[in-house]
């Protein structure tokens, strides 16, 4: 008892905030794993071949507006289409690509502790520093939205072992997929890291047509 | 007394054209235009004016005479716009000008030639400054309207006639320079009097039962017996603030300060008026004649003092200072009516969100850019690529519902499909091992094919190649890719178009 409420002392003050807020995933599996839920006012990361999947799902269960910022050289682009198709409301959103990742970190800042819309999306090419982390973590620590960064591996060169567990974010996760059709997707989730208890590993599906969460099996058991 | 100069520019049309496309100074080209039917050469470049050609001419006979000759089609609204401008940048001199039929411009300088330097180097200045601009022009002063046009049109080129000299001068001019009707002018030809001087001599009665009431008013205003009556341009009142310094402003910190009073007394005179700043722009010059010119633009009209300034600080670190800055000029360079805020009380959080969101926008794209500040609408098509386009959110509010595509979309787009080599064998219908990034992988195919064909309107280089027949397909190490597959009589090529579902 007495270690619990330790550990959520120094994640408050390490958050920068008293009072804990979260949204629930919508899977009792990773809410319990993630006592309750994603924190709000805190920074998450998703790397993985199907990151793109997993800040879906976000996206979705976190509703009002939201940033997507991204540097403009990758080839890469946003598809509102695909995601309109999965529930997720591109007319909410609004982009803005930049050259230059500096430039792209110092909009963020801004959006993140502006606090106006429920998601703050920052796609990055290369990891970020430790620096850069922790004052994006300033910035939305006394907000209620939520800060994602991602980092696309669709290269097929990144794997969930190398995905280190420091850094300032709350949460890491690398997320590939299983097995797709045109109904519903098996996407494997790895909780690289987690402050609020231990890395975890689960195999998700979800219903294309009602967008629920159905746990197919927990890894390693 | 009046003091007109007018302005001729005989080249109008071609030379702005030119200015537009330098290439085309060297070339003979016309301007068409048509009229039931019947097309003809309504102006031409300098240059092919001198091979003989004239306007009025049917497009056919130039065409015939000189084959190598350009087109363009004629644009008398542009020309005027053009000349509109014109009459803007001569208000420097003066602020009585006007623009007359033809391309002519007027420019009263009485009262206005001395800050000039003069009525002589003040032509000659309009007529350099003209020229640097590219317009080759022709201008006359006179004591009045109608024989300025006479001089500029009829007369040697940049003549300054004086009111004593004006009867002698005038003597030696057509009969046409007076702008009699033409059944009078035609009389005078027959009649033998080729001069203005010819025609003055005889007496009034005499004139008045030959050119009518009308031809003898004409002359009358040519030597500025009777007045003509001219429309001034009116100046639109510009917003602009200015101030200019003894001491000049050599931090950040001062510039700011004089900035927030400028502002306020913008803001003030616009609120009376009950119109807000839309786009405005900051000039600062500097001591050593350096000018620096910074620019805001917001979603909707404000006359906030401090979103405006906070807007304006976002520039202030590539201030420059140097040695000082002697002079801020603010000017409001588009306002529009403010628009009432309708306050409600149920959803005062999503009203206040709203507006917090219009900040941010306004900020972000002040601080970036605003074409980097985008939101993303829906464009009805079916080709993957063009069933979205992006607005800039500055311009731009929340519209539409977006409609879920027919077949299975990406979550995310290449905005370059990236060719993917097969490895077994090109007759493979569904994908198997791809080299993916220079590694070699394994796909598992899942879905397909899909075939979407192209615009045939459209000539899409990227869609030459014709249909496509899209896949779904797993990868090995754990990533979902959407390729396409086009072909031809002699290969078959794969290309990966989208990623995630």
């Amino acid at each position: 008892m007495r270690y619990e409420t330790l550990r959520e002392q120094i994640i408050a003050l390490e958050l920068g905030r008293r009072e804990r807020q979260f949204i629930p995933i919508g899977l009792s599996a990773i809410d319990d794993a993630l006592q309750g839920g994603l924190d709000l006012g805190a920074m998450h990361e998703v790397t993985g071949p199907a990151a793109v999947f997993f800040t879906q799902m976000i996206l979705r269960q976190k509703r009002g507006g939201a940033f997507w910022l991204a540097t403009s050289s990758p080839n890469e682009e946003y598809y509102p289409p695909g995601m309109a198709q999965y529930g997720g409301q591109p007319e909410e959103v609004i982009s803005v690509c930049l050259p230059d990742t500096k430039d792209l970190l110092k909009v963020a800042y801004e959006v993140l502790a502006a606090n106006v819309v429920g998601c703050v999306l920052l796609e990055v090419q290369k990891p970020l520093t430790q620096t850069q982390m922790r004052k994006l973590q300033i910035a939305v620590q006394n907000t209620d939205s939520l800060g994602l960064v991602t980092r696309g591996a669709h290269t097929g060169t990144t794997s969930p072992e190398r995905e280190s567990a420091c850094g300032s974010a709350i949460t890491r996760w690398y997320v590939t997929v299983v097995d797709w059709s045109h109904e519903k997707t098996q996407i494997e989730l790895y909780l690289v890291k987690n402050r609020r208890g231990s890395p975890c590993r689960w195999i998700v599906e979800i219903d294309h047509a009602t967008y629920d969460l159905h746990l197919v099996s927990v890894s390693g058991e | 007394m009046q003091r007109m100069i007018c302005i001729w520019f005989p080249f109008l049309e071609s030379e702005r054209l030119i200015r537009q496309n330098h290439d085309l100074a060297t070339r003979p080209f016309a301007l068409v235009m048509r009229e039931a039917n019947r097309a003809f050469v309504s102006a031409l470049s300098r240059n092919a004016g001198n091979m003989g050609f004239a306007p009025g001419m049917s497009l056919a006979d130039v065409r015939a005479a000189a084959p190598d000759m350009l087109y363009f089609d004629a644009d008398p609204m542009r020309d005027i716009r053009c000349l509109q401008g014109l009459l803007r940048w001569a208000s420097r001199f003066t602020p009585r000008v006007s623009r007359g039929g033809g391309h002519n411009l007027y420019l009263d300088i009485a009262g206005a030639s001395h800050l000039f330097g003069g009525e002589d180097v003040l032509l000659e200045k309009i007529e350099t400054q003209l020229e640097d601009f590219g317009f080759t022009t022709r201008l006359a002063l006179a004591d009045s309207k109608a024989a300025a046009w006479g001089f500029t049109h009829f007369g040697s080129t940049k003549s300054n006639i004086t009111t004593e000299r004006l009867e002698g001068a005038a003597r030696e001019l057509p009969v046409e320079a007076l702008r009699l009707s033409y059944a009078s002018t035609a009389l005078c030809q027959r009649l033998g009097l080729k001069k203005i001087g010819e025609l003055t001599k005889l007496s009034r009665v005499a004139l008045t039962s030959r050119l009518g009431l009308d031809g003898v008013c004409r002359i009358d205003r040519f030597f500025g017996r009777t007045a003509e009556v001219t429309e001034f341009a009116r100046h639109k009142k510009r917003l602009i603030e200015e101030e200019q310094f003894f001491d000049p402003l050599a931090t950040n910190a001062g510039v700011e300060a004089a900035l927030e009073r400028m502002l306020e007394k913008l803001c003030q005179r616009l609120s009376g008026m009950r119109q807000g700043v839309r786009k405005s722009q900051l000039q600062l010059d500097r001591v050593d004649h350096e000018t620096m010119f910074f620019s805001i633009q917001l979603t909707r009209p404000s006359i906030d003092v401090n979103l405006l300034k906070r807007l304006f600080l976002h520039h202030f670190d590539q201030i420059d200072v140097g040695f000082g800055i002697d002079r801020l000029i603010l000017v409001a360079e588009q306002v529009a009516p403010l628009s009432c805020h309708q306050l409600s009380l149920e959803n005062s959080q999503t009203q206040n969100r709203e507006q917090d969101l219009e900040k941010l926008i306004n900020e972000l794209s002040n601080m970036v850019g605003a074409r980097y500040v985008q939101r993303f609408f829906p464009v009805d098509s079916h080709i993957p690529e063009r069933t979205f386009s992006r607005v800039a959110a500055l311009y731009a509010s929340r519209l539409e519902e977006w409609q879920s595509p027919s077949g299975t979309r990406p979550l995310r787009i290449l905005k370059k499909p990236v060719s993917v080599l097969l490895r077994d064998g090109i007759e493979k219908m569904a994908p198997e091992t791809v080299f993916w990034h220079g590694r070699k992988c394994h796909l598992t195919p899942l879905s397909g094919p899909e075939r979407i064909e192209p615009d045939w309107w459209r000539d899409d280089p990227d869609w030459r190649s014709g249909g496509r027949d899209y896949w779904w397909a797993k990868a090995d190490f754990g990533a979902l890719l959407w390729l396409y597959r086009v072909s031809d009589e002699e290969k078959t090529q794969w290309f990966v178009h989208g990623l995630g579902s």
